[in-house]
């Protein structure tokens, strides 16, 4: 039954739908990726501000398909303040380059993910999260796809988009499978879509969890179901690698907090095995591929395998340690802060000239050549790898010490060596960096999405209290 | 009234900050406005919250803990706390650190440095400040290890000489053994009472810790954090040589403020230390071994600032005797007063250094009296005060420290030690003097006597003389010292002990020139003047044999693992990369792999 405090619940869902809606009329009406923009960023500010307004006192669910409360307020903000970020590095991708392309249904396709990202971050029951999900995955298929920032088909930009395009378009269908077939198991086994609790002892309930697990793990590139992530991040504009590295992941593992919150607590502690080889093949894969990577995006999206590995850490913690949520919560926005950051200044650093070169020597004396965006790469850098007066340090210090009231010693351990491997190439960027300049190359537009970004970064390293204050409510 | 509080620290912190980003493109004049400006408000205000302490008749106050972060059931937080202790304390470092730097105005003008030089120096008082005001153990450490920074860049102001740097660094390595231990101590506090605030933690210690070994071991530690900073017995190593600092920095960080931290730490954790009796005797008797040893140093040293340090270790060893037997008051009594005639001193050896062309042997001074007679003034007025003579300030500290101390514990080994080096303090602040003014011309001075030098000279001079009258609002602070009865030939004897001094020291010079001329090149005199030779112990000790191991151990067994770890990063990097091949049907494999494998771990 929905009532009018239902729909009150509900209208941060509407207005995005409004929104992508909105959008693709402004598009066929007028072709105007200006004022296409205007209407996306608009629609997603409004939808900011009412936030608070909509989020009812008391947890409420909505239909059994969604519950509105702290949590999907939390995650809310997060998926929209992410997707104006991408919005506006979509933006500046436009307006550096004119070469013709059409970029306005691009705004459609980001509003449609970030929709799919906030029924998932509202989620409770399985139909919810299979909605959401292939809502973010079909329109990333588009978006990894689109051509952006190249002539069509002719350009090996655009060849190289369209092969990551139909990769993942192609793979994560297989693993879609796998996510279906692992919930009919569980359908089968309790006779309920909704987040609850299993009953024991019963045949199909782990088969299920463990396919489950599978497209979850595909959806979250660990090792071993990580392949496709670097060829995506390559190919995609990376307005989108940056979309697919932040919002897709954080909006799949709010699901899998909730998921884990509410329902398969004790069956959990079948899985943990197989949940501690994932997340500890994910933290040394990750780093030991991204040792000796030439390629800055690749080179992101290995490191954001090891993240995504150190973030596990929180599920498997989350039946003995009461931080355990807020560590997680909490991780997910470093994450997204710091990722959305690097994207950014390689929209800005390395797109700059005519032909995009994101080899790691495209860095070579930044910190002469434009000193503040030097800075602010460190400083991004140093949040990677987590270093103190960072956001990524509190995060990883949430991390560790759920780990340490949960009593995950080994990995841990393990956790603490891929820390130490990372920050051998995070170094070494900086080491790039700082080297005297090769050859005078110019820098792109969008620098203030990177200073602000790297500003909120640190400080919410150095007075992470507004947004700690606001986990307990989770 | 609690805003006024922030804003002590805050003003020199917020002026280094600015100096330090925008101080290389500001000339001297904006660049000293700033500089003195922000400690001139900070001192202003800092006399304002005194003026209301005691006007509030000595109730402590401060600023509530402002939230930074709280985890694991660990609220974590910045608080301040101002009481009589820290009245005291805020008054020396803001009242001497306003007039350490007008005079720095003055001696560092022309330098190219100039605004790095008031960054630092404003950076350390705000750090002081902070480490004084804390109210919890955070900022403390916040503050301890700020003053330790400051020291060592201002230390190494001059960079370009390489022993410089090497004196900085031994400062930092060796204040840093203390630190270690300081570290220690205050986490053993927290994770003991799961708080980070002074005064609830010490409170808590007093109700939960009396029998307990565990108050011993953390009194201990505070001491080893005590000795580092303070330059006490055995970390004091660092102190003399720590004065390849510009002079000004000598004055402020290296006799005024920073070296009594150690003192300001003990007295602040007072209640812990009289937890564990035997560790509150050991601070009696590091400091007055301390005081004793420093003072035979300072006896025989040529240069004029390293005098001046040994008689600073001994000065502030007499402050540990007095905390250790349990004149706490007169503990921060001397520290006061200390600061005053110490700072003049190195003021008035700043000028005079300066108008010898940074001469500092003081085998080559004498004779200044008749062309430098304000120097010479200020110097007999600091001397005197430094060898407690009757009626200057140095006289009530050093008088109250030795009459409460026997009063305490009667007359033991440190007693007669502690008054023993006021007879030896005695002899060298005469030698000092007559060496500098007195005797032959040997280098011809050019007289620097610009106003920004003298007025601070003028009123440290007042201050060295009368400062004893200052009241201090340490009653409830410390718990008042039960009064005992001192027998009268104890109270002649420690007034007379300076004097005898003097009048020995006099009859020294006036009738046997030869013996001091035999004892001055004697092995003892050599000994003392290496510092009782534990530079050379340390360097036997120490640093040799780890020299030596990790030179033997260049390529070895310790590289071994991390060799290893590299070489398997390497492979695997290698291997895992070859699997990226950017085919589409070997992904898919992997996917089904992965599978495969969970369902076989599951199952």
């Amino acid at each position: 039954m929905i009532g009018a405090a239902e729909l009150r619940a509900l209208l941060p869902l509407m207005l995005v739908a409004l929104t992508a809606i909105g959008t693709l009329l402004l598009a066929g009406f007028r072709r105007d990726a200006r004022l296409a923009a205007l209407g996306y960023q608009g629609g997603l500010l409004l939808t900011l501000l009412t936030l608070p307004w909509a989020l009812p006192e008391q947890p409420l669910e909505v239909t059994p398909l969604l519950r509105i409360d702290g949590f999907f307020g939390y995650f809310a903000a997060l998926f929209v303040l992410v997707a104006m970020a991408v919005g506006l590095m979509m933006q500046r991708q436009v307006r550096s380059k004119t070469s013709g392309e059409r970029v306005e249904e691009s705004y459609v396709l980001l509003a449609i993910c970030l929709l799919g990202a906030l029924v998932l971050a509202g989620a409770q029951h399985f139909a919810a999260l299979f909605v959401g999900l292939e809502l973010i995955s079909v329109a990333s298929f588009a978006l990894v796809a689109y051509p952006c920032g190249g002539r069509p088909s002719t350009d090996i930009r655009q060849r190289n988009s369209l092969e990551a395009g139909l990769k993942y378009l192609v793979l994560s269908s297989v693993a879609s499978g796998f996510l279906l077939f692992g919930i009919g198991c569980l359908y089968l086994d309790s006779g309920s879509l909704a987040f609850a609790p299993l009953p024991p002892s019963t045949s199909l309930a782990l088969p299920g969890l463990a396919l489950l697990l599978v497209g979850v793990a595909f959806k979250l590139a660990l090792v071993p179901f990580h392949f496709w992530s670097p060829d995506i991040y390559q190919g995609a504009p990376t307005p989108v690698a940056a979309l697919v590295a932040t919002l897709s992941k954080g909006a799949l593992f709010a699901v899998m907090l909730r998921y884990l919150w509410f329902g398969a607590l004790q069956e959990l502690e079948t899985l943990v095995p197989a949940v501690a080889l994932l997340a500890s093949l994910s933290m040394l894969g990750g780093n030991l591929l991204a040792l000796r990577q030439r390629d800055i995006k690749r080179l992101l999206a290995y490191s954001s395998i090891a993240h995504l590995g150190y973030l596990l850490l929180v599920l498997l913690a989350i039946g003995h340690a009461g931080v355990a949520i807020e560590a997680g919560a909490f991780y997910v926005l470093a994450y997204s802060l710091t990722t959305l950051g690097a994207f950014a200044l390689i929209g800005c650093v390395c797109e700059a000239g005519d032909e995009p070169d994101y080899r790691l020597e495209a860095f070579a004396g930044l910190i002469w050549r434009a000193p503040l965006l030097g800075a602010s790469l460190m400083l991004i850098l140093l949040s990677l790898a987590g270093i103190p007066l960072t956001v990524g340090f509190i995060g990883k210090f949430y991390i560790v010490a759920a780990g340490v009231d949960a009593g995950l010693w080994w990995l841990l351990a393990v956790l603490v060596a891929g820390s130490a491997i990372g920050l051998y190439y995070y170094l070494r960027i900086i080491l790039i960096m700082l080297a005297p300049q090769s050859e005078p190359s110019g820098i792109g537009g969008g620098r203030w999405l990177v200073y602000g970004l790297t500003l909120l970064l640190v400080l919410l390293g150095v007075y992470p209290l507004p947004v700690l204050q606001w986990l307990p409510v989770l | 009234m609690a805003a006024l509080l922030l804003w002590i620290p805050l003003m020199p912190l917020l002026s280094s900050l600015l100096l330090l980003l925008a101080g290389a493109r500001l000339g001297e004049r904006p660049v000293a406005l700033l500089g003195v400006g922000s400690v001139a408000l900070s001192a202003l205000f800092s006399l304002a919250a005194i003026l209301s302490f005691s006007a509030s008749d000595g109730v402590a106050w401060g600023i509530e803990t402002l939230p930074w972060f709280s985890a694991l059931g660990l609220e974590v937080g910045f608080s301040l706390h101002f009481d009589g202790l820290s009245a005291v304390m805020v008054g020396v470092i803001t009242g001497v650190g306003l007039l350490i730097h007008l005079y720095s105005v003055a001696y560092m003008a022309g330098d190219a440095d100039f605004a790095r030089f008031f960054a630092y120096l404003n950076l350390f008082v705000a750090m002081m400040l902070i480490l004084v005001l804390a109210g919890d153990f955070l900022l403390l450490y916040l503050g301890w290890e700020g003053v330790g920074l400051c020291s060592f860049l201002l230390i190494g102001f001059w960079y370009r000489q390489p022993e410089n740097g090497y004196a900085a660094r031994k400062a930092f390595v060796v204040t840093r053994i203390g630190d270690v231990a300081l570290a220690l101590g205050l986490l053993i506090l927290v994770q003991q009472f799961g708080m980070l605030n002074i005064q609830d933690s010490v409170d808590q210690a007093r109700q939960l810790w009396p029998g307990s070994d565990l108050a011993g071991w953390v009194a201990l530690l505070l001491l080893g954090g005590a000795v580092g900073k303070s330059a006490q017995l055995p970390l004091q190593t660092w102190l003399p040589d720590a004065m390849a600092g510009p002079t000004p920095v000598s004055a402020l960080i290296h006799a005024a403020t920073m070296v009594t931290a150690g003192v300001y730490l003990i007295a602040r954790t007072q209640g812990i230390f009289m937890l564990a009796p035997q560790v509150l005797q050991l601070v009696a008797l590091v400091g007055a071994m301390t005081l004793f040893l420093a003072a035979c140093s300072a006896l025989v040293q040529h240069d004029l600032k390293r005098i001046l340090a040994y008689s600073t270790i001994s000065q502030i060893g007499y402050m540990f005797f007095a905390l250790g037997t349990g004149a706490f008051s007169a503990a921060v009594f001397h520290l006061m007063t200390h600061a005053f005639f110490k700072a003049l001193l190195f003021l008035a050896a700043g000028q005079v250094i300066m108008s010898l062309h940074h001469e500092q042997d003081t085998r080559r001074m004498g004779g200044l009296l008749r062309p430098m007679p304000f120097s010479a003034l200020c110097f007999a007025i600091g001397c005197a005060a430094l060898a407690a003579l009757p009626l200057t300030s140095g006289f009530y500290s050093k008088d109250a420290i030795l009459l409460q101390a026997y009063a305490q514990g009667g007359a033991g080994f440190a007693w007669w030690l502690a008054l023993a080096g006021a007879l030896v303090t005695a002899l060298y602040s005469l030698r000092l003097f007559v060496r500098l003014f007195l005797g032959d011309c040997r280098t011809l001075p050019e007289p620097d006597n610009r106003p920004l030098l003298c007025w601070p000279l003028g009123i440290l001079c007042l201050l060295a003389l009368f400062g004893a009258l200052i009241p201090q609002p340490l009653h409830d602070v410390f718990s008042a010292a039960p009064q005992a009865h001192v027998p009268l030939p104890v109270h002649l004897l420690v007034l007379a002990m300076p004097v005898i001094g003097l009048v020995a020291g006099i009859w020294l010079l006036l009738r046997h020139r030869d013996w001091r001329q035999a004892f001055a090149t004697g092995a003892l005199a050599r000994w003392w003047r290496a510092g009782w030779g534990f530079d050379v112990l340390y360097d036997w000790l120490l640093v040799r044999p780890l020299l030596w191991l990790a030179r033997v151990n260049r390529r070895d067994l310790a590289d071994l693992p991390v060799q290893l770890l590299v070489w398997t990063s390497r492979i695997c990097h290698q291997g895992l990369s070859r699997l990226q091949s950017g085919r589409l049907r070997h992904y898919a494999v992997g996917i089904v792999g992965g599978a495969v494998l969970i369902l076989a771990v599951v199952l």
